[in-house]
């Protein structure tokens, strides 16, 4: 028997077979610590997980000679190790009588392919232009993320009321909910800004399912089940924080000087999160949302009313003026939303239709105030499950399609709006199109993982091949990180499964979409391209280069 | 003789009706019910040998402690094997062995059936067998058989013409009301003897077709089983939970099955758990429908009933389910389980075989069933691949819950193994003590996904 590495309280009556079970199998998963009482379920799981990731791409010379993006192209060379990372996951679970207790979930992490230092243009730094950064040092709101440190992800209680018969659950405290059906995009659906969104991750592992990006939030949220057909539920926040995006001269930022303050962009103070102001952060408090779900023979309808504080932020100058530059969120955003799950011939099909009023639109860098109005999104997905045939024993393909629009713009603000005929710039300062990034009435997006299995490709090993595709198809969505024409991302990896218990992957993922050129402002500096990227169709293009291997090895004990 | 008159008549029958709806038997045959016949159809008396006795219903151990009610030591511990079969002596019981078990006795020298005297314990409560009587007159099926229309909650087709018929009786056997187990496991077993621990769960199964309470004709929108599953291991798994809820209508309702996942606390429909879908916990040896010999719609196959057979199966196997006297440790042995710990006996037997339809597909293109004709969701089943080539063969491992008249049955502990490559999964095997247990009904939400997604922890 191995040694035994999981500290789960169970009834005695399970956990001895289980102890039994173990005994044989050399795949010990659990064991007892007695509590005497068998209504008391307690559980302790501890995942790790290990990645190493190299960068494949060469570096683009437009890219890495403009002085905005030198920090997150020089950081690493081509056949750099670009991540050299542990990750711990812990979770405990207390649950009395099934439906009562508390959970903690918490992570820590080291990266060793991280250092404070920014590597800046080697020819901006001869010339004593610097960084973003100051004295070319990561700040400390950016080091803690990527080199080491921990964090508390959950955190709430939780306990169930019978009304009639009926079970309302309810939980306090850091957690996450989110609903409709997405399956892929965090920007679309109802789950919009439903919790913070791990942009990090979703670019360095692309298809993730949004299931793995939403970050938890104190709040109070319930759940009833009405009658046998009709659920209700509802949530009210007690916290407020941004989604978390790339940071500046990081592998995946596409300009230094963001997200957080105390950089400086040419000069420029970037003080990223405002405590004061008209552009302040918003309140912790304020936002809530409510559902309800229909099962019916057809399949389950469900209609939501969110309003809340937007998470994905626009970044300003005070009067537009650049004498400095900070983040803002739009506030009090209005969501109506519906949504339906169904199955067809075995297919499960999820589809939602969702109308945002009063949300952020794409704004331009650097406007006073950011540009508002309403807009239209739907997605419709789909997960199939292919049997055996003779290429693989069996497989799983998820798609989803997305669709936004823009329904009207603000008069006070529309001014800002970063929109084909509206405040959007091409490379020279004329007037930009779709090409440059600037959003369409409409945008269109698609996003496919295909995964093949074999069982027992090894002893006690069975094989996945992941391959996820993503793009943009038609037009800029008027909404931030919506999607942009012909930019998108792809992966193909191979996944070992040993023992349903130790896994390995690997994957190659890069990044596609292309950009005009543009005159370098700096262009007199000794060394440095006087063409640079300009404009950018979308945010996957400054990306182009950065195409990397990685192999990870994650187990739970 | 007896079998291949039957055999003759069945088939001729379903010549006669072949493609229409088939109405129910006449009024005459009916009335061998409760003579020579069974309720549930089942012939009432043994064989000429000897060797299958008539039905005396369900033997209590006398070391049964009601305080552990789901606990069932074994009534025949004392009980010495009749005959040892084994690859030596296969040939000489040819007849009376599955296409799969001799395959497997050939192949492994260390495998064995030990044989023992046979006792037909079938245990049903009294409603279900009026039911079944009211059936052979009452019950019909319609829509290519794919539907029943006018069946009470008792054997749908007690004297069964035709092969959809056979595994009707198989999809609405007898289960109790509502049984709870915790700690079930998934074992998948590779061909060195390693063990993975490929699922842990806690599992209620819920039957709302047989509340003692309803009277009544089942219609087409109930649904008959409904089943929830919350996992507990591998830890990857831990926090999972499934409901399945199976409808009468498999045509237009069918499955309906839906995962929560842990960390996003809301449900998606999980069509994957239907039909040759690798098994969640044993994909390397058994698919979806494999699970409890056959779990799963009709509509891919054409069934053909072939006739009934005297055949040995895996019966009354309390041994195999007895924590003490088989832990994982010692039943789980490489390419088998342990034959000391398999109780086989010799019963009459349904033979179906099932060909997927033209236009359907399904792993296994061809496969027979053998169902018990006292228990129709025990037995065998052999599947066979895309070649012709036989592929995997399913044994379940059931026994009677004889603690009390009309308590009903065990039988969806099952094992599947996979002569292509030597794998084979012990599925559903209780590692707690208490047992299956015969339980209260749970209120009806703890089978609604919502409320699976408003209690959802992780």
């Amino acid at each position: 028997m191995k040694r035994n590495r999981k500290y789960r309280i169970i009834p005695r009556r399970i956990a001895q077979g289980v102890a039994a079970a173990a005994l044989c199998s050399g795949a010990a998963h659990a064991f007892e610590i007695p509590t005497g009482n068998e209504n008391l379920n307690v559980r302790w799981d501890n995942t790790v997980k290990y990645n190493a990731g190299w960068r494949i791409d060469e570096r683009d010379r437009k890219l890495g000679d403009s002085w905005g993006m030198q920090g997150g192209e020089h950081r690493f060379d081509q056949g750099e190790m670009v991540t050299n990372r542990v990750d711990l996951l812990s979770e405990f679970d207390f649950i009395y009588n099934k439906n009562h207790g508390f959970r903690i979930s918490g992570a820590a992490w080291y990266d060793a392919a991280y250092d404070r230092d920014v590597d800046g243009n080697p020819a901006y730094q001869r010339a004593g232009l610097g960084t973003a950064f100051p004295r070319n040092r990561l700040t400390d709101s950016v080091a803690r993320p990527y080199t080491s440190s921990g964090e508390i992800l959950d955190a709430f209680v939780f306990g169930r009321l019978e009304v009639g018969g009926r079970p309302i659950d309810m939980k306090a405290g850091r957690h996450t909910v989110y609903w409709g059906e997405s399956l892929f995009s965090p920007i679309h659906g109802v789950s919009y800004s439903q919790g913070p969104v791990d942009f990090r991750k979703a670019l360095a592992t692309p298809g993730s399912e949004a299931k793995e990006l939403f970050l938890p939030l104190n709040q109070l949220s319930f759940a009833a089940q009405v009658t046998d057909k009709l659920s209700i539920a509802g949530q009210y926040f007690l916290e407020w924080k941004p989604y978390r995006l790339a940071e500046g001269s990081t592998y995946f930022n596409t300009f230094d000087p963001l997200f957080q303050r105390g950089t400086n962009f040419l000069g420029i103070p970037y003080h990223g999160n405002l405590k004061s102001g008209p552009h302040e952060i918003p309140d912790d408090t304020g936002s809530w949302g409510v559902n309800a779900k229909l099962a019916t023979e057809l399949g389950t309808f469900g209609v939501y009313y969110r309003r809340f504080d937007d998470k994905i932020p626009a970044v300003l100058s005070t009067g537009g003026t650049f004498g400095e530059l900070h983040n803002a969120y739009a506030e009090d955003v209005k969501l109506i939303g519906l949504s339906m799950s169904t199955l067809v011939g075995g297919t499960a099909i999820g589809a939602e239709i969702v109308h945002r009023k009063d949300t952020a639109l794409n704004t331009a860098f650097g406007s006073p105030e950011i540009a508002r109005g309403d807009t239209w999104h739907a997605l419709a997905n789909a997960i199939a499950y292919i049997g055996k045939t003779a290429l693989f024993d069996s497989a799983t393909l998820l798609g989803e399609v997305t669709y936004s629009r823009l329904a009207s713009l603000d008069s006070k603000t529309k001014a800002f709006y970063a929109g084909v005929g509206h405040a959007c710039a091409d490379s020279f300062g004329g007037r930009g199109g779709r090409d440059d990034g600037c959003s369409t009435r409409d945008a269109w997006g698609f996003g496919v993982t295909f995964t093949p299995t074999w069982f027992a490709v090894l002893p006690q090993t069975d094989l996945t091949m992941p391959i996820h595709f993503d793009t943009g198809i038609k037009g800029n969505s008027p909404v931030p990180a919506g999607g942009n024409e012909g930019n998108g991302s792809w992966s193909i990896g191979l996944g070992f499964d040993y023992q349903a218990k130790y896994k390995l992957d690997i994957a190659y993922t890069d990044y596609f979409g292309d950009y005009n050129k543009g005159p370098n402002p700096l262009a007199f500096v000794p060394g440095i391209s006087p063409v640079v990227m300009g404009t950018a169709s979308g945010g996957m293009a400054p990306l182009h280069d950065r195409g990397w291997l990685s192999v990870t090895f994650k187990t739970t004990f | 003789m007896i079998h291949r008159t039957k055999i003759t008549l069945a088939a001729l029958i379903v010549a006669a009706y072949a493609g229409g709806a088939i109405a129910a038997v006449t009024a005459e045959e009916a009335k061998k019910l409760g003579t020579t016949l069974l309720p549930w159809g089942a012939e009432k008396a043994g064989n000429k040998e000897g060797t299958i006795p008539e039905w005396t219903g369900p033997v209590k151990a006398a070391n049964y402690d009601p305080k552990v009610p789901g606990a069932r030591p074994d009534p025949f511990a004392n009980e010495k094997p009749v005959l040892s079969i084994d690859g030596k002596n296969v040939d000489k019981y040819a007849d009376k062995l599955g296409e799969g078990v001799k395959a497997m006795l050939k192949k492994y020298p260390s495998y064995r059936i030990d044989v023992y005297p046979t006792h037909r314990t079938a245990n049903y409560p009294k409603f279900f067998l009026d039911n079944a009587v009211k059936n052979a007159t009452a019950c019909k099926t319609t829509d290519n058989e794919l539907k029943i229309d006018g069946c009470y909650a008792g054997t749908p087709f007690p004297i069964p013409k035709t092969g959809n018929e056979v595994m009707w009786n198989r999809l609405l056997k007898y289960d109790n009301h509502v049984t709870d187990v915790k700690g079930l496991v998934s074992f998948l077993v590779d061909p060195q003897g390693n063990v993975t621990i490929a699922g842990l769960y806690d599992f209620t199964s819920y039957y709302p077709i047989f509340d003692p309470k309803k009277t009544g004709v089942i219609a087409a929108k109930d649904p008959y089983e409904k089943i929830r599953i919350d996992y507990w291991n591998p830890a990857r798994k831990a926090g999972e939970k499934l409901v399945i809820h199976d409808n009468v209508d498999m045509v237009s309702i069918g499955r309906q099955a839906w995962s929560y996942l842990p960390g996003q606390r809301r449900v998606k429909l999980s069509p994957d758990v239907a039909y040759d879908t690798p098994s969640p916990t044993g994909g390397t040896a058994a698919v979806v429908d494999d699970s409890a010999v056959f779990y799963g719609a009709l509509d891919r196959f054409d069934f053909k009933l072939v006739g009934k057979k005297e055949m040995y199966i895996p019966y009354n196997a309390y041994k195999a389910r007895d924590l003490k006297q088989c832990p994982p440790e010692t039943i789980n042995k490489k390419l088998h389980l342990n034959p000391d710990c398999v109780r086989w006996e010799l019963h009459r037997v349904w033979v179906v075989e099932a060909t997927v339809k033209p236009g359907q597909r399904h792993m296994y293109p061809k496969r027979t069933f053998y169902w018990d004709e006292d228990l129709p969701g025990v037995g065998l089943a052999d599947s066979y691949d895309a070649a012709g080539q036989l592929y995997r063969t399913v044994h379940s491992i059931p026994v009677t819950f004889y603690e009390a008249e009309g308590q009903g049955h065990g039988t969806d502990p099952f094992v599947v193994y996979d002569l292509s490559n030597g794998y084979y999964t012990n599925q559903m095997y209780s590692t707690d003590p208490k047992g299956w247990e015969v339980v209260a009904p749970h209120p009806e939400h703890f089978y609604s996904p919502e409320a699976l997604a408003g209690s959802g922890v992780r």
